[in-house]
């Protein structure tokens, strides 16, 4: 029997993640575009519990993660990242959470809208897929945000 | 149209699955707000030119009127047609959880190419089988308990009492069109009367979820009754519907759905679905984005495809690729967008809005699937029609089956007769004259000359003798025994040896041919048997 080809399993975890947060994100935005589809007034939809509280351990864990990525990321990816964290969130970047895009979709899942500035100076801004694992938010997943004008 | 790729149940873990199904919840309830009943078309009474079954149809079977907007392709008023022998075989629509005989209204107005602008079918879902000469459209209505499981004495055990009066009534075995969870009610009915599935030629299935849905399967949160109810224009309604049987039953690895019997070995089952993938170039962690993205196939977004196709004779599906990105312009808020992807990519398209032809909800609308439905009904239907046979040629008063009554089972026609020897038929076509004992017999010729006259030998032609109701035969009558005189021997009758006389109803038309030699060696008269039309 041949040996397992050196990293299989990072990228096998890896690519079940991205499943994982798609399914979530993509139902997340059919629920959400149902809503407003069959709302007569075609308003956004309240967010789901108060949340504050969540909203801002939230926030704290993403302005962390450039000092400690590897903590904070599920479970299913740590491993990965923990292999190369700053090439995920590169070492002097600052991130910002934008709070008020904060989303609880479910008790243990929400998305928060932020703006990771490089070192560079240049900026990227990502939604951010946050589970709640062991008490606590981690990142499963991000989307890029295309930001055009 | 297409396979679904790898199960969605499949891809995700549970802890995620569960919040999938939680949103998936979510989802089902409002495509049942939006697509729900439309108007429920109501029993109408069977005319005189309609082929209803007044005595399997009430409160919750219905004979489906003709829609006066369902015309004929010249617009002329659509009308029930038989099969060519006068017969029809009732096919039977049977809603889905939340759903109504509303359903069934629909108008086909989309289509899986990206491209196309299918524009509204000219008749209605119902309108289009009704339009099929030989089918006759029931249909099933368990509106009133549509969100109880199937073993509900009003779905599954009624459908199933529904299937045997209507196969008697017609004595034409039955066709199922099921949307979703009306699939799984068939499938109770088999279970409920097994000898119903030897009542049923096929099952054509919209999206059924035979293995389960992947909503709910962790049951009902606080967060989605919020976001349902939120969304849900009858509130109070979603709770009770959020809350019941069916909503815990349908889940994938339900009890429910365990206890359920397969579809019956050896059932034609076709499998219609919906197959919808969503790619998200930009998905990632961060700056270390796969380049790639992924693409995650979610069936009907209701129910996966490896659930709506299970055991399924055969499936036709059709497939919806959207791409899902973020945008935000400078100083505005992030939008999400949805595209169609095809070679128009440009088009937004929400894969659950009224508009997503591989939406669990939409399916029905769905020309792919409904040319697909069509095709199957057909095909039922044409391997069923006895071929008419052409009787212009044959006499009115001998047109159809002659039978024998001691073998009922022996019978021919004419028009038989004449497919079976091209070129043969009536002399002077067949206008008989009375004869001295009241019958009226008819010279038929199984081969005519290039001239058109019956120049065959005797065994080429012979003559069959009617005998009208209120007509009398006795052989010895007519052939009396007599002495021969020594100068003629033919003038010698021996009687009739066999006599048929007896078996002569008078009360009825009989029919019969003597042969052409009709004397044994003791010149009695060889009598035949007559027949009698069926």
């Amino acid at each position: 029997m041949s040996e397992p080809p050196s990293g299989g399993r990072p990228r096998r975890r890896s690519a079940r993640l991205v499943v994982m947060a798609t399914i979530a994100l993509v139902l997340v935005v059919a629920v959400i575009g149902g809503i407003w589809w069959f709302r007569d007034d075609a308003s956004s939809p309240a967010p789901v519990g108060s949340g504050d509280a969540d909203a801002q351990a939230v926030a704290e864990v993403l302005r962390g993660l450039p000092q400690d990525p590897a903590a904070g990321f599920s479970a299913d990816v740590a491993d990965e990242v923990a292999s190369d964290p700053h090439q995920y969130v590169p070492d002097g970047a600052v991130i910002e959470p934008d709070q008020e895009s904060w989303q609880e979709l479910a008790e243990d899942m929400s998305t928060v809208d932020l703006v990771m500035t490089m070192p560079d100076g240049t900026q990227r801004e990502y939604r951010a897929v946050m589970v709640l694992q062991e008490g606590a938010w981690v990142v499963a997943a991000t989307i890029e945000i295309e930001v055009t004008g | 149209m297409t396979t679904s790729m790898m199960p969605f149940a499949r891809r995700v873990r549970r802890p995620v699955a569960t919040r999938a199904a939680v949103l998936l919840l979510a989802a089902i309830l409002l495509t049942a707000v939006g697509v729900g009943p439309v108007g429920a078309a109501p029993a109408a009474p069977a005319g005189p030119a309609e082929p209803g079954a007044p005595e399997c149809t009430g409160s919750d079977l219905a004979h489906a009127r003709i829609d006066p907007a369902d015309t004929a392709n010249d617009g002329s008023a659509l009308t029930h047609v038989p099969l060519q022998d006068g017969s029809f075989v009732p096919v039977v629509l049977v809603h889905g959880w939340r759903g109504s005989v509303g359903t069934w209204d629909l108008h086909m107005d989309l289509s899986e190419n990206a491209t196309a602008e299918p524009g509204t079918s000219h008749r209605s879902f119902v309108g289009n089988l009704q339009d099929v000469p030989g089918v006759s459209v029931f249909t099933f209505d368990y509106e009133g308990v549509n969100t109880s499981w199937v073993t509900d004495p009003a779905i599954g055990p009624t459908l199933a009492t529904h299937i045997a009066c209507l196969h008697d009534a017609f004595d034409q075995d039955v066709i199922v069109i099921a949307h979703s969870m009306g699939g799984l009610a068939t499938r109770q009915a088999f279970a409920e009367a097994p000898e119903t599935a030897e009542m049923v030629s096929q099952v054509i299935t919209y999206g059924t979820p035979n293995t389960g849905s992947d909503l709910g399967a962790a049951g009902v949160t606080t967060a989605l009754a919020l976001l349902a109810v939120n969304a849900a224009p009858d509130p109070d309604r979603t709770i009770r519907d959020l809350t019941g049987d069916a909503a815990v039953d349908l889940a994938t690895g339900s009890q429910a759905l365990a206890e359920l019997p397969e579809w019956p070995e050896g059932l034609a089952v076709h499998a219609l679905y919906g197959d919808t993938r969503i790619e998200t170039h930009s998905l990632g962690l961060f700056a270390g984005a796969h380049p790639d993205g992924a693409t995650v196939a979610m069936g009907d977004m209701i129910v996966p495809t490896s659930s709506a196709t299970a055991e399924a004779s055969t499936t036709d599906g059709v497939t919806c690729e959207y791409s899902y990105s973020l945008t935000r312009r400078a100083g505005e808020v992030v939008e999400e967008l949805f595209q169609v992807l095809g070679t128009d990519r440009t088009r937004a398209g929400n894969p659950i809005g009224a508009q997503a032809p591989c939406f669990h909800g939409n399916l029905m609308r769905t020309l792919e699937l409904h040319n697909a439905m069509l095709g199957y009904v057909v095909d039922d239907l044409e391997a069923r029609a006895v071929p008419a046979l052409d009787e212009r040629a044959v006499p009115e008063d001998l047109r159809g089956q002659w039978c024998y009554r001691s073998d009922p089972d022996d019978c021919f026609s004419f028009a038989e007769l004449m497919e079976e020897y091209p070129g043969s038929g009536f002399v002077n076509s067949g206008s008989g004259e009375v004869s001295a004992n009241g019958s009226y017999p008819y010279e038929y010729c199984f081969q005519f000359d290039a001239d058109g006259r019956c120049t065959a030998p005797l065994a080429g032609r012979g003559t069959y003798w009617l005998f009208p109701a209120g007509v009398p035969w006795d052989c010895e009558q007519e052939y009396p025994r007599t002495e021969a005189p020594e100068s003629d021997q033919w003038e010698y009758l021996g009687g009739c040896n066999p006599d048929f006389s007896d078996q002569h109803d008078v009360s009825e038309d009989r029919l019969v041919r003597w042969a052409n030699h009709p004397y044994s060696e003791s010149l009695s008269f060889y009598d035949e048997e007559p027949w009698y039309r069926r």
